[in-house]
């Protein structure tokens, strides 16, 4: 403070120095700062590139979210796709495993595109041609986690089985929908009668009913406009009149989607064609019962998994 | 032994304020030894500035910005003075544009920095520099963000030196500066992830943290009484201190490295009128390359690029009021990373943007050396990138700023 002072006497008074030296010296400062300015300009290539490149969004919450992708190779056979996200105080993850029959081009563009070409449940697959065999998918805030799964075998009974569920280490993995393809090309879609283990014990049945909405214009929980959502209310099944609403006895479980299309500022985009499969910053808050009020709030710049053959179905028993 | 203590001394194991006080006592150890007396020379500035921002048709609130620089000119003698300097500023800069949640969008910045500068006349010609500088960078962008922990915050220290020739009518300089900054909020997030980090095991950690080394030789001649011809060369060398370079198969051990050349020329004149065109050239060379994960499209050389830059201006008076007006042209073209249409999908073209940008700034004396001042500029961008889900690559945009300066 003393030295503030001083400073501030020194130029009211202003009776030192001759005015040729201030020129000189004014002249040095300013070429420290034009030093300085190329040296902040080095500092901020990073930042600018990153957000460029959609690292770092701030989501709707307002909360800054950084974005890392990769892609890794496991194996020959496999590639895997990898989705971190941080925020202040917590962290959440997506992750996809492919593996494939043979072994899978070093230059992956070759096969991107037609990921789930050969995943053919009710037709034959052609020997010389690589196929997907495995796929597994887990997004994660670290504890609570959603599962999908999908194993393709052509050649065996039960050509296709398809999986998914939420869990954490609390309640263990609970499973919400089971779709078989069997070879006779009968399919089984597991959502009564099926039973939940754990631990190899059975703990309880898979569901009656699903009520999944179409993605839609819509409210979230803080009364604030997203676009698309998957809501799944799952509904026991004890009720007198299986398959429907009002068969079950008691909603047993619930998992919702929000999904939002966002800016690299947390502002809602104009909702354009299907929505949630174009391409933008999509954030996906997902809860569910099992979570106990947390939440897994992912944020990515694009869709990475392109569409797979069971999404879309109309299995038994979903209403819409 | 001796080169590896001084670089460890300099860039590692002594926490960089300490390293700072301990160059600046040297500096004043040097100028007391050689002190035949003292002149006290301060100087300083201050600018209260306050306006807004228009971009993408978005309009931001009144925002405040405030800049201040003091100095203390210190001459020993005829040939040896020191200069220690502060300069501080606030950037702010809230959107008017709420988020869904109800919450604004929030932008401020502050920069502080301290440098000292030994400046010795070794004969009339030739003039000799030492430096060494220590800045902090903060901002807060988002609502979980405070002052200290913004993501994109640093620091920068370092030291240099600096040879002036100086025989009218020419200025020749050579300097070489070394800094070093560091991101101390930032590590990438695989190294910060318990999980899902197999195969990623060779990212690094402090992505963003780099050392510099920077080399200038500029030449001023005055080719005619009051007509300035000024040329120089900048070298950069940008090493990343644990950003691993990505390779089409994979990151490998080998660290990043951008190089930068910088060549600027300009001509001014003052008569009634002054006036002042630049051209500058810049190249960027990285060894870096980038890997589109969404389209399994490995990028390389995604970070080189040339930029070039055309600057006419004019300054003139009208009575007391000081108008200075501007135009900038800027072309940007990156040597390998392709454009991309609207869907993302990578194109044969490369991508390049070009921007103009107009600046008026006027000032006015109030009283003594107390001005009125204002600015305004305007931004138009464009791009033949389609893909704008990520980054706006055409655009318009402008800002205005208004205020006081007083300059001592």
């Amino acid at each position: 403070m003393k030295v503030f002072k001083a400073l501030v006497v020194l130029m009211l008074v202003g009776v030192y120095g001759s005015a040729n030296t201030k020129d000189e010296l004014r002249r040095e400062a300013r070429r420290d700062g034009i030093r300085e300015g190329r040296q902040s300009v080095r500092a901020t290539e990073g930042k600018e590139a990153d957000y460029e490149l959609g690292k770092t969004v701030i989501d709707v919450r307002g909360n800054r979210v950084r974005i890392e992708e990769y892609v890794t190779r496991p194996d020959p056979n496999t590639f895997k796709y990898i989705l971190l996200n941080t925020r202040e105080n917590r962290k959440d993850y997506h992750s996809e495993k492919y593996t494939f029959k043979n072994s899978l081009p070093s230059d992956l563009t070759q096969i991107r595109p037609n990921i789930w070409d050969n995943v053919n449940p009710g037709g034959t697959i052609d020997s010389n041609k690589n196929y997907l065999t495995d796929f597994y998918a887990r997004s994660s805030n670290m504890y609570d986690y959603v599962d999908r799964s999908l194993t393709f075998r052509p050649n065996e009974t039960k050509k296709l089985v398809y999986s998914y569920g939420v869990g954490n280490p609390e309640v263990g993995y609970n499973e919400k929908e089971k779709l078989t393809v069997y070879a006779k090309k009968d399919i089984l879609y597991e959502f009564a009668g099926g039973r939940v283990e754990r631990d190899g014990k059975i703990i309880g049945r898979l569901p009656e009913y699903q009520d999944f909405e179409s993605p839609s214009l819509s409210y979230n929980s803080r009364g604030k406009k997203y676009y698309g959502q998957k809501v799944g209310d799952i509904w026991d099944g004890f009720g007198s009149q299986p398959n429907t609403p009002s068969g079950g006895t008691q909603k047993i479980s619930r998992v919702n989607y929000e999904e939002f299309k966002i800016n690299d500022q947390g502002h809602i985009l104009p909702k354009r064609g299907a929505g949630l499969t174009e391409r933008a910053n999509r954030e996906t808050i997902i809860m569910a019962s099992e979570f106990n009020g947390r939440d897994i709030d992912l944020v990515r710049p694009i869709r990475f998994l392109a569409p797979d053959p069971v999404d879309g179905a109309t299995p038994q028993g979903r209403a819409k | 032994m001796k080169k590896a203590l001084l670089k460890d001394f300099l860039y590692s194991s002594v926490p960089s304020v300490a390293r700072f006080i301990f160059i600046s006592l040297w500096f004043i150890f040097i100028c007391s030894v050689k002190a035949q007396g003292l002149e006290l020379v301060p100087m300083g500035s201050i600018e209260l500035m306050g306006g807004g921002a228009y971009s993408g048709g978005e309009a931001s609130s009144f925002s405040g910005n405030v800049e201040a620089e003091g100095i203390l000119g210190l001459k020993f003698s005829e040939s040896l003075s020191l200069l220690p300097r502060y300069k501080g500023c606030y950037e702010g800069v809230s959107s008017v544009q709420k988020l869904e949640t109800g919450k604004h969008l929030r932008q401020e910045s502050q920069d502080h920095i301290l440098s000292l500068k030994l400046i010795d006349e070794i004969n009339p010609h030739l003039v000799g520099k030492l430096l060494t500088n220590y800045k902090k960078s903060l901002s807060v962008e988002a609502e979980d963000e405070s002052w200290g922990n913004g993501v994109y915050d640093y620091c920068q220290k370092g030291f240099g030196a600096e040879a002036e020739y100086r025989k009218t009518p020419i200025d020749i300089t050579l300097s070489l500066n070394r800094y070093i900054t560091n991101f101390p909020n930032y590590q990438s997030l695989a190294s910060t992830f318990e999980t899902e980090t197999v195969g990623l095991e060779n990212v690094g950690e402090d992505t963003q943290d780099y050392k510099t080394t920077e080399l200038l030789a500029g030449v001023d001649s005055e080719l005619k009484p009051g007509i300035l011809l000024k040329s120089s060369y900048i070298y950069t060398n940008k090493g990343f201190l644990d950003q691993s370079l990505l390779t089409s198969e994979g990151f490998s051990e080998t660290k990043r490295r951008d190089k930068t050349q910088e060549l600027s020329l300009s001509l001014s004149g003052k008569k009634r009128i002054e006036f002042g065109i630049s051209y500058d050239l810049l190249a960027n060379n990285s060894n870096q390359n980038h890997y589109d994960a969404e389209k399994c499209q490995f990028l390389p050389n995604f970070y080189d690029y040339r930029e070039h830059t055309l600057n006419p201006s004019i300054s003139f008076y009208l009575t007391q009021l000081e108008i200075f007006l501007s135009y900038s042209y800027i072309s940007k073209k990156y040597k390998d990373r392709p454009k991309q249409d609207t869907d993302g999908n990578y194109q044969q073209e490369k991508l390049y943007l070009k921007s103009h940008i107009l600046n008026l700034c006027l000032s006015y004396p109030l009283y003594d050396r107390l001005f009125l001042k204002a600015d305004a500029s305007y931004k138009k961008s464009s791009s033949n990138m389609e893909y704008e889900e990520l980054s706006s690559y055409n655009y318009n945009s402008s800002n205005y700023l208004f205020g006081v300066g007083y300059e001592y």
